[in-house]
């Protein structure tokens, strides 16, 4: 029965091909999380739990927007959104989780997830909810207030609270994965703005003719890089602070 | 990070979004909003060269600004008689100044190798902003405007030289790197700047995308290290007093180009104001960037 509905991907379909390869790619790092946790000291295996459950959400996500995408030929636009309302806020958690050790508060937590979900929340409606054809007032109204939540995670990161406590830490490691962190969030994180400007309506689809495939395409390799990098980042952090204390 | 490249950062975010609007209203509003900070902050960050000087207070003062004020009048009259070599040295100038402003924190043991990477990477963001409006630079030509020939051998051949440029300057980073003068963070910190000025250039407007820099990359970047200085040297002990010591140069300056633009305006025609800022432009900038070699040099 199953066979009667098998898709057949494109060759020349580079959309359809990083669904797949994005899909296996957060599969197995989520797997690879999974089974490293235990070898990772106390204190830090909620953070690879965490770094799990960010590549394992995406993973199944990206199971249904591949297929979706080959069906239909649409962006997943919903599906996308549902997922990283998910995944972002857990990537802030990250943060919190990284300089807890410095005497990072609750309230830090709340504050970066709230300015994700902002962030991502105007981004929805920015994308989602645009007229047909496209209009620019709508796209950047809510694309202007979508930057806000970012600019504020990226001020935490980089200037803010995070990067004071990570300096606060005295520890190097820290130090450097919260700052390797932040350029995720610099670099890594203005991908998504690019699409969101592809988007009918948006700035780079008017003035460079960039279109919704290009969206996709930069969204799938955004997050793989982001996501799994991000989980690597916390890992290697773990195995390290981890063989100190082995060696202690 | 520092502040102003963070603020670099979020304009340009900010001012993207703005521009696909394509309103005719809202562009006049970045426009004087460039203009207002390109007059501000942009000439503020010269304003204090008599101190950067050590010509601080009294006849030495006096005579700092007599002799800043004679190199600007023999810059005008350069421009008179030569404008293409004026031009030419304007630019060499000011891409030095601008690539030393941004490059000066990195200890390179030979003056020749900073030097020349200096002058590289103002270069290139010079050429990059010649490069991406080439077309519309172009149409100037034959204008009423008077521009030297120099500048549109430059825009022709911006590409050429913009290539050779980044190679050269690619070559000198990588020395460097293998020398240990930069860190492979702040290296990825420099190219990450240059990519985003040369997306700023490539999708905004000249004027804009050039202001941006001016003013947030360049001039605060200037501003911060003066007030590092300033308060070292126990000139001044907060913001504020630094705010009053530039006040009064900025205010002069201003004056004194308005006077000019007001000149030309009624004893000539209005389509020489850009020829003339131009020439103004450039006799600011050269005791400026002279008095700021000398200041890094000393720091």
């Amino acid at each position: 029965m199953i066979f009667l509905d098998v898709l057949t991907i494109p060759k020349d379909d580079p959309v359809a091909f990083t669904f797949f390869t994005g899909y296996m790619a957060m599969m197995a790092a989520s797997v690879f999380f999974f089974f490293e946790r235990s070898r990772v000291d106390y204190k830090w295996k909620l953070s690879l739990l965490v770094s799990a459950l960010i590549t394992f959400i995406a993973a199944v996500h990206y199971y249904y927007m591949r297929d979706y995408y080959l069906a239909t030929g649409e962006n997943p636009t919903a599906l996308r959104y549902i997922d990283w309302t998910l995944t972002v806020p857990l990537m802030c958690v990250e943060f919190y989780l990284l300089t807890k050790v410095a005497g990072a508060s609750k309230s830090l937590m709340w504050k970066l997830i709230l300015a994700s979900v902002w962030m991502l929340v105007f981004g929805y409606i920015g994308e989602a909810f645009n007229p047909e054809g496209g209009s620019t007032t709508h796209s950047v109204l809510y694309g202007i207030l979508s930057t806000l939540g970012y600019i504020y995670v990226l001020y935490a990161a980089w200037m803010g609270e995070v990067a004071q406590l990570a300096k606060e830490s005295s520890n190097p490691t820290i130090e450097r994965s919260v700052r390797i962190l932040a350029w995720f969030v610099l670099v890594g994180w203005a991908i998504y703005p690019i699409g969101y400007m592809c988007m009918p309506g948006g700035w780079l689809n008017i003035a460079l003719g960039w279109d919704s495939s290009n969206v996709d395409l930069f969204y799938n390799i955004a997050d793989a890089i982001n996501k799994i990098g991000f989980g690597l980042v916390v890992y290697n952090l773990a195995i390290i602070e981890t063989n100190k204390v082995k060696a202690a | 990070m520092r502040l102003h490249i963070f603020l670099y950062i979020i304009s340009n975010l900010f001012l993207l979004q703005l521009n696909s609007l394509e309103s005719a209203s809202v562009d006049s509003v970045v426009n004087i909003i460039c203009v207002i900070s390109i007059a501000t902050l942009g000439i503020a960050h010269g304003a204090i060269d008599n101190i950067l000087h050590g010509a601080n207070k009294g006849m030495s003062k006096f005579f700092f600004i007599l002799k800043y004020l004679l190199i600007m009048l023999l810059f005008a009259i350069f421009w008179f008689v030569t404008p293409n070599l004026a031009f030419l040295v304007f630019l060499i100038l000011s891409a030095y100044h601008f690539g030393q402003t941004q490059l000066v924190d990195y200890k390179i043991s030979s003056k020749l190798v900073s030097g020349f990477m200096y002058f590289l990477w103002g270069g290139i963001v010079i050429l990059l902003m010649l490069f991406f409006n080439k077309e519309h630079l172009m149409e100037l030509r034959g204008a009423e405007y008077n521009l030297p020939e120099v500048y549109f051998h430059l825009v022709t051949h911006s590409q050429a030289y913009l290539l050779s440029f980044a190679g050269l300057l690619v070559a000198i980073f990588a020395k460097i790197r293998i020398d240990g003068a930069i860190s492979n963070s702040a290296l990825f910190k420099e190219t990450y700047l240059m990519a985003l000025i040369t997306c700023s250039f490539l999708l905004m407007e000249p004027f804009i995308a050039f202001a941006l820099f001016f003013v947030l990359v360049h001039s605060l970047k200037a501003i911060s290290q003066e007030f590092t200085f300033c308060k070292e040297k126990l000139i001044i002990q907060n913001t504020v007093q630094f705010f009053l010591l530039f006040l009064p140069l900025t205010i002069s300056s201003l004056v004194g180009i308005s006077v000019v633009l007001l000149l030309v305006v009624q004893f000539s025609h209005l389509s020489l104001i850009p020829y003339t800022l131009l020439v103004l432009l450039s006799c600011i900038t050269i005791p400026h960037s002279f008095v700021m070699n000398r200041f890094y040099n000393f720091v």
